[in-house]
């Protein structure tokens, strides 16, 4: 964006309003601030666009050039006195772990009023969110409880699943995103040294969605079911789920008889990047871990080298507090397209993520002990024109304990 | 040693001086236990030099000129001036008196320190089983009893240490009547468990269930928690000595509940006196329950008891001979309600049937001038009939396979229905043999109490059952890589031990020393000659040596003082199960096909045979000193013991890894459509490849360090009060920790594949854990009302762990190849070797120490109707003192809630 462009579009937005308006608007000078997020260490603006859209013409103004002023980014435009919505959109770099990433961020400020005050300029502050929800990917459902053999009503947890589905109006690639899971629980409040809660997420596993970057394609409005093993499990339990029609599964290979895993060739296999444990993956069925879709920003070897987090925390038993360790691999929560909180609903403790990847929570199990979670699901609610609710808030944004979609 | 000499040659002095004089025999007992004093000296009254020393069976001879007095003289007992004459003179002792009522545990007065408990005390402390009376020993406390598992002893320990320090209770050996208890043979755990019905009750390698012994029956309990005589063997910790009641005794029944369980024993003695011969019989049931309102979840026992004891008096030797005979049965069950299980079975039985014999033959000679003293020949057998059985009703989460193969190779595994119920059986029959021969000799002598024991055991272990029975196509543990296994075909275990030991006292210029000194070997026959146990003899020498000091007078009571001492070595052998482990099976998964259609599935399996015998496996061996002082005033006594035990040997399973290669087929190839059958191997493309697994092996890589003060101090009865006062407890300080290097395998998936690497470390776990405790017994026996009461004020004035720092690094680490490397600080940064290393913090090194609590327990015990009936019942935590304390900010509260229970004694 150059200054030159930013004058044509002004000159035409001009001329557009004194046409339609019959009124010649008078130009007023506007303060934007950028904040960065107070949250991240060495974070400084690497480029930033603000766009500036008139409410009432719907004209649009912008701006790229900021300078460092105190903590924040200002730059000043003029524009016709109005309302506008503005939206900010930028790369910031900052320190985490050790090293420096960058990061796409965003702001948002809905009809700010720009007038020509003789004595002060109007101003606007937009803090810039590094939560990139890159909007379209969400997870849709998750079917972590399992469900149980008819009769005798023990656990069958072999049809777990997860939908994740496309919620923008344009074609999105799945190939790179990766399906996690939160090392940390909702029924187990930790203090973490060092905490890297406010800006990463901390995994237990990591899954990516194969491909070459366009080898699979999502249309708007479409979904992927990704099994824990792809299989008619109606064969086997009449209770449980036909996922033979899934396109993704979690196998592992593993030499040993007690972690042998099924590897259905009608889907497609999730590439394994880390997991903490030798045994076969499952998710939680009682529903005190966590799962996010992230785009990975960095290649396999760099992240198993770079992303590994070593942290230690207090325990507080009911003889005392000592301190323990532990490790994972952390993700920016950057990367984080859409994390959903799980939890037991009365053992509930805290969030294993940060409030600005989902500031709630949603649940099947009321208790740990709650055998009524089987066969129930968390789903994403739909507004009325059909578009699933993306709040980032799962308590707003999921209806719990719900019938799983696909059973019978 | 040098004063042997001396001693001899006065002796001969004595013996042959030329006045032609009376010559008498004489013997010198307790007046109260009957027992025989040694080393007691004998005066003539007017004379200044000792006439004669009792011999180890408290017996003198003596020349004298007619009516002459002797003085008799021993410490701790009042002076007995008597006329000459043979037979036995009696004294009387400062501390005990006659018929005096002794409820608590005593300090033996012997050299090794061990624990005494009568029959009073038991009758006082109304015990379920043998577990009970560990409350009377120092450290002791008294607990709910918890006969929902097999319970274990522990002494001188403070803090557990789990299954891998379990040579401590293996190590502490129980005789009954002099007839081992023994438990190398036993083979009762259900192999590959990981359910808390079979892991709770797997004492295998530990020892006794001490809940198994009846304590009804019981005249006398000694247990060594000192250095014992080198006549025990086959152990590290102590002895268990049980004696049971032996003669004349009125029919007598007891009824005993608490809250947990209910006991009935019935039992008679019989003697025919012009015959000397005695028949005892007995037998008694328990049934108990973990949780009252349980009714699935029990423990039984059942013993029968018969026991025939026939003496003859001869000229020159009394002859004894005693045939017992005795059955236990010992059952736990557990099962789960199928109304709450979904109909599902879920049942563990074991029951262990255990028929024992024994013989003993006893030749004790009546002349005290005789080199030969005694000579006892025993001889016991036992046979168990032992049976686990498992049931349970399995539903797979998840398709699960089973690896069937027995021999190392190719094949294909079992593809495990989703439901099916799980049998496993597990057989044994242990069996044990062991013969005693006892000789003791001494020189004849009036200056020195002498006695020279020489002795051997044979003692042989092997068990006829059929071990682990179980279809491999149906597991109980499914996934798990365990076959059946039949022991019967485990060769027998042979000990045998020669021992001598010798034992002198004397008095030198008023003071007394005592010196037991001895030495055992032992052996393992019938080893093959791969062990290094084969024709190796292992060697403990222990010595206890006690001198007292003169006697002293304290207003118009007296006073003595002895101190002790000693050292030894302990050697405990192997038992079967650490000799000859079942084999192992590592399964590797190499081809996994799947297919919608489940008869097409074929899942290929590479299989090794590991015998995970460890051949350099050594005998576990403690090393114990201790000094201790005996005070003894006005009838007050006052025993303590400062003692240090280390044992780095102790047995331990161990994960041993090592790299299999296995071949990696790529299924991705198959058509599944073109399929009629399972697809063949042939020509799928695999590679080779390797898996670092781990097998278990026994090693001597566990060390228990004990440190530790024990004392009691009983005091006289306080006539007016008719109380005595018994204080007794112990300071203990035990440390657990790995003796030999342990590799572990980081459990971290990256890409595909498990770290390839194991870190080998040094240190493991090390834990050092603390208590002192002192329990104030108050016990009243008012005879006059036939009633004793006991408060007992159970003092643990606190209890703390704490964790030993170990290096965060690996000394060493292991590559996919089996290639040992050495570590070094670089190494941490390495994107996987990382993974080895540990992150202990500080704070996991702190101190975690519970504070004082205090426990009051109250019994009493009233007789009625010319004693045929008596009444008892006692309550533990009658009253408690149990704060909640801070630890960090945080509240933690304790609660001690009352146990009681009631019992009801018929005598006719």
């Amino acid at each position: 964006m150059n200054k030159f462009y930013l004058l044509f579009v002004m000159a035409v937005a001009l001329t557009l309003t004194s046409c339609n308006k019959d009124e010649v608007a008078v130009d007023a000078p506007l303060r934007i601030y950028l904040q960065l997020p107070i949250n991240l260490d060495n974070a400084s603006l690497v480029n930033a666009e603000v766009i500036l859209t008139n409410i009432e013409t719907m004209a649009t103004y912008s701006v790229s050039e900021f300078k460092l002023e105190g903590n924040n980014y200002m730059a000043t435009v003029v524009v016709p006195e109005g309302r506008y919505n503005i939206t900010a959109n930028g790369d910031i770099s900052y320190s985490i772990g050790g090293g420096t990433t960058t990061t796409t961020m965003k702001a948002e400020a809905q009809g700010v009023e720009v007038a020509n005050a003789n004595s002060s300029s109007s101003m606007v502050s937009l803090l810039f969110n590094n939560y990139n929800a890159e909007a379209g990917m969400v997870i849709e459902e998750i079917f972590f409880t399992s469900s149980t053999f008819s009769g005798t009503q023990r656990p069958y947890t072999d049809d777990q699943y997860l939908i994740i589905t496309n919620n923008s109006d344009h074609l999105i690639y799945a190939d790179g995103l990766a399906i996690v899971e939160s090392k940390f629980q909702s029924d187990m409040q930790w203090e973490l040294t060092p905490n890297l809660m406010k800006d990463a997420v901390t995994v237990s596993w990591l899954y990516l969605i194969p491909g070459n970057g366009t080898s699979v394609p999502v249309e708007a409005g479409q979904s992927l079911v990704v099994a824990l093993n792809a299989k008619d499990h109606t064969l086997i339990n009449p209770n449980s789920i036909d996922l033979s029609a899934a396109q993704f599964e979690f196998y592992d290979v593993s030499p040993n008889t007690e972690f042998i895993d099924e590897d259905n060739p009608s889907a497609v296999n999730l590439t394994k990047w880390y997991s903490d444990l030798w045994s076969y993956t499952m998710l939680n069925n009682k529903g005190s871990k966590s799962y996010g879709l992230v785009r990975m920003h960095s290649d396999y070897d760099t992240f198993i080298a770079d992303n590994y987090y070593n942290y230690t925390y207090l325990v507080n038993a009911a003889w005392g507090t000592y301190e323990s360790n532990g490790d994972g691999y952390y993700i920016p929560n950057s990367w984080v397209i859409d994390w959903v909180n799980l939890a037991i609903k009365n053992e509930w403790a805290w969030n294993v993520a940060s409030a600005s990847l989902d500031s709630g929570w949603t649940y099947c199990a009321e208790t740990s002990s709650d055998k009524s979670r089987y066969g129930t699901s968390v789903i994403r609610k739909r507004d009325t024109s059909g578009i699933l609710v993306d709040t980032n808030n799962s308590t707003n944004d999921f209806l719990p304990k719900q019938k799983p979609s696909l059973s019978k | 040693m040098n004063k042997i000499p001396i001693i001899l040659f006065l002796f001969f002095i004595t013996t042959f001086s030329l006045k032609a004089q009376i010559k008498i025999e004489g013997a010198v007992k307790d007046r109260a236990t009957q027992e025989p004093l040694i080393g007691a000296t004998i005066t003539i009254e007017g004379s200044k030099t000792i006439a004669a020393v009792t011999n180890i069976d408290g017996l003198f001879n003596l020349t004298i000129e007619k009516g002459q007095k002797l003085e008799i003289t021993y410490i701790g007992y009042k002076p007995l001036v008597e006329e000459a004459h043979s037979g036995t003179y009696y004294l009387e002792s400062h501390t005990t008196t006659l018929n005096e009522v002794v409820v608590t545990a005593q300090e033996s007065q012997k050299l090794s320190t061990s624990s005494v408990i009568g029959r009073q005390a038991m009758d006082h402390l109304q015990p379920s089983s043998f577990g009970d009376m560990m409350e009377l020993i120092p450290g002791g406390r008294a607990k709910d009893p918890q006969l929902g598992s097999p319970n274990t002893i522990s002494l001188r320990e403070a803090g557990g240490g789990g299954a891998n320090y379990a040579t401590s209770s293996l190590g502490t050996s129980f005789l009954m009547d002099g007839a081992p208890i023994s438990s190398n043979a036993n083979l009762q755990y259900v192999s590959g468990s990981t359910d808390a019905q079979a892991m709770k009750r797997d004492f295998t390698n530990q020892g006794v269930d001490m809940r198994s012994i009846s304590t009804d029956d019981i005249e006398r309990i000694e247990i060594v928690r000192g250095i014992p005589s080198v006549e025990y063997g086959d152990l590290t910790s102590g002895v268990v000595k049980i004696e049971r009641k032996r003669g004349n005794s009125p029919l007598t029944a007891r009824l005993k509940a608490d809250m947990g369980s209910y006991l009935f024993f019935v039992g008679k003695g019989f003697e025919w006196e012009p015959n000397k011969l005695t028949l005892n019989l007995n037998a008694d049931y328990l049934d108990s329950r973990n949780d009252p309102r349980n009714t699935l979840e029990n423990y039984k026992r059942v013993t029968v008891s018969a026991r025939i004891h026939k003496s003859w008096s001869g000229v020159r030797l009394n002859t004894s001979l005693s045939t017992n005979v005795d059955y236990t049965g010992s059952f736990d069950n557990d099962k789960t309600d199928p109304d709450l299980n979904e109909g599902a079975i879920d049942t563990y039985k074991s029951s262990y049937n255990r028929w024992a014999l024994m013989t003993s033959l006893s030749l004790k000679s009546v002349e005290n001038e005789s080199w030969f003293k005694m000579f006892n020949a025993t001889i016991s057998t036992s046979l168990d009939n032992d049976n686990i059985t498992r049931e349970k009703f399995i539903q797979l989460r998840r398709a699960t396979i089973a690896a069937t193969s027995l021999t190392q190779g190719e094949s294909d595994a079992v593809i495990l229905p989703y439901s099916y119920t799980a049998n496993h059986k597990v057989d044994g029959k242990p069996f044990n043999l062991f013969m005693k021969v006892n000789v003791k000799l001494q020189i004849p002598s009036q200056r020195v109490s002498n006695s020279l024991m020489i002795g051997a055991d044979w003692n042989v272990d092997k068990n006829y059952g059929k071990g682990q029975i179980f279809d491999v196509t149906l597991p109980l543990y499914p996934g798990m890589s365990g076959r059946p296994r039949d022991i019967s075909t485990i060769p027998a275990m042979h000990n045998l031990s020669v021992y001598a030991e010798e034992t002198l006292k004397t008095s030198l210029g008023g003071s007394t020393l005592e010196v037991v000194a001895g030495i055992r070997g032992a052996h393992l026959m019938n080893l093959s000659k791969a062990y290094s146990l084969h024709n190796k003899f292992y060697w403990d020498p222990r010595v206890n040596i006690g001198w007292t000091f003169p006697q002293f007078n304290v207003g118009d009571n007296v006073g003595f003082v002895r101190l002790s001492g000693g050292l030894g070595m302990h050697t405990k052998m192997p038992t079967i199960e650490h000799l000859y482990p079942e084999l192992n099976y590592i399964d590797l998964v190499q081809f996994n096909y799947y297919h919608p259609n489940e008869a097409y599935k074929r899942i290929n399996i590479m299989t090794y045979v590991i015998n995970p015998t460890n051949y350099d496996l050594r005998a576990a061996q403690n090393f114990k000193w201790e000094i201790g002082s005996d005070i003894n005033i006005a009838g007050n006594r006052l025993s303590v013991t400062y003692f240090r035990e280390n044992m780095t040997s102790g047995f331990r399973s161990t994960a041993i890894y090592a790299p299999y290669d296995y071949k990696l087929y790529d299924t991705s190839g198959i058509d599944g459509n073109t399929l009629n059958a399972p697809p063949s191997l042939d020509g799928v493309p695999y590679e080779m490849t390797q898996e670092l697994v781990a097998h278990s092996r026994y090693s001597n890589g566990s060390q228990t360090k004990k440190e530790g003060i024990e004392y009691t101090f009983a005091s006289r009865r306080i006539e007016k009060l008719h109380t005595r006062l018994t204080i007794n407890g112990a300071w203990f300080k035990t440390v657990h920790r790995n003796s030999v290097s342990l590799m572990e395998r980081p459990s971290q998936v990256i890409g595909d594949k498990q770290i390839t690497f194991v870190g080998i470390y040094k240190d493991i776990e090390g834990y050092t854990d603390e208590m002192v405790n002192t329990n104030f017994t108050f016990d009243t026996d008012v005879p006059r009302l036939k009633l004793g009461f006991s408060i007992s004020v159970q003092c643990l004035w606190f209890t703390s762990n704490q964790r030993e720092p170990i290096s965060n690094y690996p000394d060493q680490y292991m590559d996919i190849d089996g290639n040992i490397h050495d570590w070094n600080p670089a190494l941490a940064e390495d994107v996987y070797l990382r993974y080895l290393v540990r992150n202990n913090t500080e704070s996991m090194y702190d101190l975690f120490k519970v504070p004082f609590s205090m426990n009051v327990n109250f019994k009493v015990t009233k007789k009625f109707f010319n004693d045929h009936f008596h009444i008892a019942m006692f309550c533990n935590k009658i009253w408690d003192y149990t704060p909640s304390y801070e630890r960090d900010g945080v509240t933690i509260r304790r609660h001690a809630t009352p146990y009681f229970g009631l019992e009801m004694n018929i005598k006719l």
